[in-house]
């Protein structure tokens, strides 16, 4: 059964449509990424336009990361404060990467250098994932679940960045560090977080993604964040990135808001089913499961980048057959996971939860 | 119905940009509240038949 979108030209079929809105939603709320990387794929896959494909992907991303902010929140697992401190980074850094990106495509080089950033930084951050889930099974002494990076997180949070407070009209003098206790942070400054909103929403601006792939490792292994508060913090950060890329899309007629709403109701579905998880789902293992989906994108970012050498269609659809498969497998193993979490009558992970 | 909306939705995007962006933004927003409280709604109907259960889905 197809429909024939008509802002984007192409007749996509529905069945199709709804299992990658349940796959993004699921994805989505169980590691607290946007999913750019795989919706934009899945629709090159059922012949959207390309430049349809990024539009609509991120005006999806913005609706699910709505919906997963607002299931997250009553979770428990969002600390608004962190994430308006690095909204306050994000959106100058937005729109300073899409200068960059324009001088980039203006030269002709924005899509080889986006690839290879993305086959670098995928492959990096997946890799570091796998390695520290395993290093910290192999070590005694230690909470389960615990990140390799307990001490460089510490050190992070005890950092005294001047000016130590700032003079604001109407508000006297505000000193500028915060307590996050719901990240269980005693002192922060709060320019750690700007900083951190600055990087990622300039990789996120450079990339034309939501940037939760980058920022959620950097919440636990750098800031020392809880993973579920990290997931649900990542995902009100995404709310933001996603929403600009929406206007700046939408702007260009490069949406297809009939595809959005289509595939939102699917993932609306998934994300009850991830974030459900995230409560029975041991830390270390959804950073695990993480990082093998990221690093199964980078494998397909470089076969996109080979494609894009060889000009040979089979590397482009092998790219996105590897991800809608990998991403498709990862929600079987979370419903697998819940399925036997709720027979045992588990009503949180079994151990550590960092 | 199908096609007068195909009509709306090709002719507003072309012709009026950022109201068409907003309107985008808007409708979008506005329906992930929708389906947000729609399964909140359909968790506690759920919770409301089967009380006897300590925990549910969506909780």
């Amino acid at each position: 059964m197809e429909i024939l979108f008509p802002n984007a030209g192409v007749a996509v079929s529905l069945p199709l449509l709804l299992l990658l809105g349940l796959i993004l939603g699921t994805l989505s709320g169980f590691f607290g990424v946007g999913g750019g990387f795989l919706i934009t794929g899945g629709l090159l896959v059922f012949g959207v336009p390309p430049i349809f494909a990024v539009g609509t992907g991120l005006t999806l991303i913005m609706g699910s990361s709505i919906i997963n902010t607002l299931k997250h929140r009553r979770l428990g697992n969002v600390d608004i404060k962190l994430g308006i401190f690095m909204v306050m980074g994000t959106i100058p850094a937005l729109f300073l990467a899409e200068r960059l990106n324009s001088a980039l495509e203006a030269a002709g080089l924005a899509g080889p250098v986006i690839r290879y950033i993305y086959v670098f930084v995928l492959a990096a951050l997946g890799l570091f994932m796998v390695y520290d889930h395993f290093k910290s099974r192999r070590r005694t002494g230690v909470q389960p679940g615990e990140i390799s990076t307990a001490r460089l997180a510490r050190r992070v949070q005890s950092l005294r960045i001047p000016p130590h407070s700032l003079r604001i009209p109407g508000f006297g003098t505000v000193p500028t560090y915060v307590s996050l206790p719901k990240s269980g942070i005693e002192r922060l400054s709060i320019f750690i977080p700007v900083g951190i909103g600055f990087g990622v929403g300039f990789f996120a601006g450079l990339l034309g993604a939501g940037g939760g792939f980058i920022l959620m490792p950097i919440l636990i292994f750098v800031l020392g964040v809880p993973t579920t508060v990290a997931i649900g913090t990542d995902l009100f950060q995404i709310v933001i990135t996603g929403s600009v890329g929406t206007l700046l899309y939408s702007l260009s007629n490069h949406v297809d808001p009939m595809m959005v709403v289509i595939m939102l109701v699917a993932a609306s579905a998934g994300t009850q089913l991830g974030t459900t998880a995230t409560k029975f789902v041991e830390a270390s293992g959804i950073r695990v499961m993480y990082g093998l989906t990221i690093l199964s994108g980078s494998v397909a970012v470089g076969l996109e980048q080979a494609a894009s050498v060889t000009g040979s269609d089979s590397f482009s659809s092998a790219a996105s057959f590897l991800l809608l498969g990998v991403a498709g497998t990862m929600c079987l193993i979370i419903l697998g996971l819940l399925v036997k979490a709720k027979r045992s009558g588990q009503t949180s992970p079994a151990t550590g939860h960092h | 119905m199908f096609d007068a909306l195909s009509e709306f939705l090709t002719t507003f995007s072309g012709s009026y940009p950022l109201p068409w962006s907003l309107f985008v933004m808007a409708v979008v927003a506005g329906f992930s509240l929708v389906l947000f409280f729609f399964w909140e709604v359909v968790f506690r109907l759920l919770r409301a038949v089967n009380p006897f259960r300590r925990t549910q889905m969506g909780e």
